[in-house]
């Protein structure tokens, strides 16, 4: 019996039932925690979310500044009304969740329900709600500087996961925010919790970015400025982008011959020519001829070696992006000059007609024949 | 109780000691792990009707390693792992089965948190890669992976001391 074997028997063995360890939990006490997890709940989604908002702001400094607003044509109301007597509606719980953290404090670190935040920026999914909160002279470092506004994003949320969920790990520079410079901080709700991205811990013009646990020492603040200011998610501007927009990873190579591994929770086509590039964002529902050609595709593992078609090699080439809720974001490259013409890792497809004609008929993009 | 929450109260008796029993292994801590299965069952509660007929314990797995992961990051953390176990495992035959069971709990506190998971998961609950994979989150070769350093890391951490021969 190897090493491997015979810790694998033992760690085998202390899972079958023994004297040592083979209390349970009591029921009871589990139906009065889980009823108390339901009453908080119904108290946060009824009459008494006032106060629960109220005191939320007061601890948030926030009352002595200016209030937020889910309007996007608002951006500073007189304090007071809308955070005592907000109307008793579920949004009303998302807002609680969504109050900008005090910068005052800390860096925002992410708060999360069920969520894991340890392996990315963001989580892959498309968040539910998204707010960005933006704050005043955060260099001066003392609390009384702290001054937010929010502004909630309207319109498509799919670009977030894409812009962001594929920045690497690395660490998030600690350096010294000019005074007077503004920084922001992004609110993402998801349907298990909320997760808060904010800028390196110097705030406004410090490189790299957090959630409280996953680090990165990409930038950005460009992308949170441009939200703010557009009061959608508008993504980076050419030349800010820290990553090229459809990279993703390739390393999950190790299960099926797929090119679709899971359901996408969004998807970006990119079309390269040269030196430049555009991208088009798709939400699944958009996305769904995409989807469905890629997962028709006779995917095997083979050589990427591109072999010319007789079709001009090189450029445009199209790469897909798709984001995923449990996994890392993959890219698929399609080069149109060779054979294979789908690419993703080690998973190759000869041929992809059916891809581009999807594509092309979901992104309007023109191709040469 | 209501139909929609039979059979919880008895899941809870027949499952929460084996639950407890992983809990165990991932937390190094009988209190915490006592700690995680309630919360992770008073979580499952809700959802019982749904999840009840469509194998509630890994549900209940599931919950319980990612609150886990909550807990890490909030520093909720009973154990303190450390470099030297108090006594080396392979050296002494597993014959008694509890003081196996301290000193494998002590070799897998050693390992990273989302590792520990993952060898706790595969080898301990006997799931398999895929299972593993659902409940963890991550991907089956992530899985593969991680069991393969996991088992490399408590191999060292239970070895006794090389031969000699062997050294050079």
């Amino acid at each position: 019996m190897s090493h491997d074997d015979e810790i694998i028997a033992r760690l085998g063995a202390i899972g079958q039932p023994g004297a040592e360890a083979d209390l349970g939990v009591d029921p009871a006490g589990v139906l009065e925690l889980a009823r108390r997890r339901r009453r908080t709940r119904a108290v946060l989604g009824g009459a008494g979310v006032a106060a629960v908002v109220l005191t939320v702001a007061m601890s948030m400094n926030l009352l002595g500044g200016r209030t937020q607003s889910q309007s996007p044509a608002a951006t500073s109301l007189p304090t007071t009304t809308s955070t005592a007597t907000p109307p008793a509606t579920s949004s009303t719980t998302t807002e609680a969740a969504l109050l900008c953290p005090d910068r005052g404090v800390g860096t925002g670190p992410g708060l999360s329900g069920a969520i894991d935040l340890s392996a990315a920026l963001v989580p892959g999914m498309v968040p539910t709600d998204a707010v960005v909160c933006r704050y005043a002279d955060v260099g001066s470092g003392t609390p009384a500087a702290f001054d937010a506004d929010r502004v909630a994003l309207a319109g498509s949320l799919v670009g977030i996961p894409l812009d962001l969920a594929h920045l690497v790990a690395g660490p998030a520079d600690a350096c010294a925010a000019d005074a007077g410079a503004l920084s922001y901080s992004l609110g993402l709700q998801y349907a298990d919790g909320v997760v808060w991205v904010t800028p390196g811990s110097g705030g406004g013009g410090c490189p790299g970015a957090t959630n409280g646990v996953f680090e990165t020492q990409d930038g950005v603040l460009p992308a949170l400025a441009a939200a703010y200011q557009a009061r959608s998610w508008v993504g980076f501007a050419q030349g800010e982008a820290p990553r090229w927009a459809c990279e993703g990873s390739t390393r999950d190579e190790t299960g099926p011959a797929t090119f679709v591994p899971a359901d996408p929770t969004a998807v970006r086509v990119c079309l390269r020519t040269g030196m430049s590039g555009t991208s088009t964002d798709l939400d699944v529902g958009a996305a769904s001829g995409i989807i469905a050609a890629l997962r028709a595709l006779p995917a095997t593992r083979g050589p990427a070696t591109c072999q010319p078609t007789g079709r001009p090699a090189g450029p445009p080439v199209l790469e897909v992006l798709l984001t995923f809720a449990d996994r890392d974001p993959r890219t698929l490259r399609i080069n149109l000059g060779c054979r294979p013409a789908v690419v993703g890792g080690t998973i190759v497809a000869p041929d992809a007609v059916a891809v581009v004609a999807a594509i092309t008929a979901a992104t309007g993009y023109t191709l040469p024949s | 109780m209501s139909t929609q929450t039979s059979g919880f109260e008895e899941f809870v008796v027949a499952r929460s000691p084996r639950l407890v029993r992983t809990a165990y292994l991932l937390t190094g801590d009988r209190d915490l792990a006592q700690d995680l299965v309630q919360t992770a069952l008073a979580r499952t509660w809700p959802h019982w009707h749904r999840v009840r007929d469509n194998q509630p314990e890994a549900y209940v797995r599931t919950v319980m390693v990612r609150l886990q992961r909550s807990m890490w990051r909030r520093k909720w953390r009973g154990e303190v792992p450390t470099d030297v176990l108090p006594e080396p495992g392979s050296s002494a035959a597993p014959t008694d089965a509890v003081n196996d069971r301290v000193v494998l709990a002590k070799a897998l506190a050693l390992l990273p948190p989302g590792q520990r998971q993952i060898v706790v998961l595969r080898y301990v609950d006997d799931l398999s890669v895929e299972q593993v994979a659902s409940i963890v989150g991550v991907a089956p070769g992530t899985v593969k992976s991680q069991s393969a350093k996991g088992l490399a890391r408590l191999r060292v951490a239970l070895s006794t001391p090389v031969p000699v021969e062997e050294r050079t």
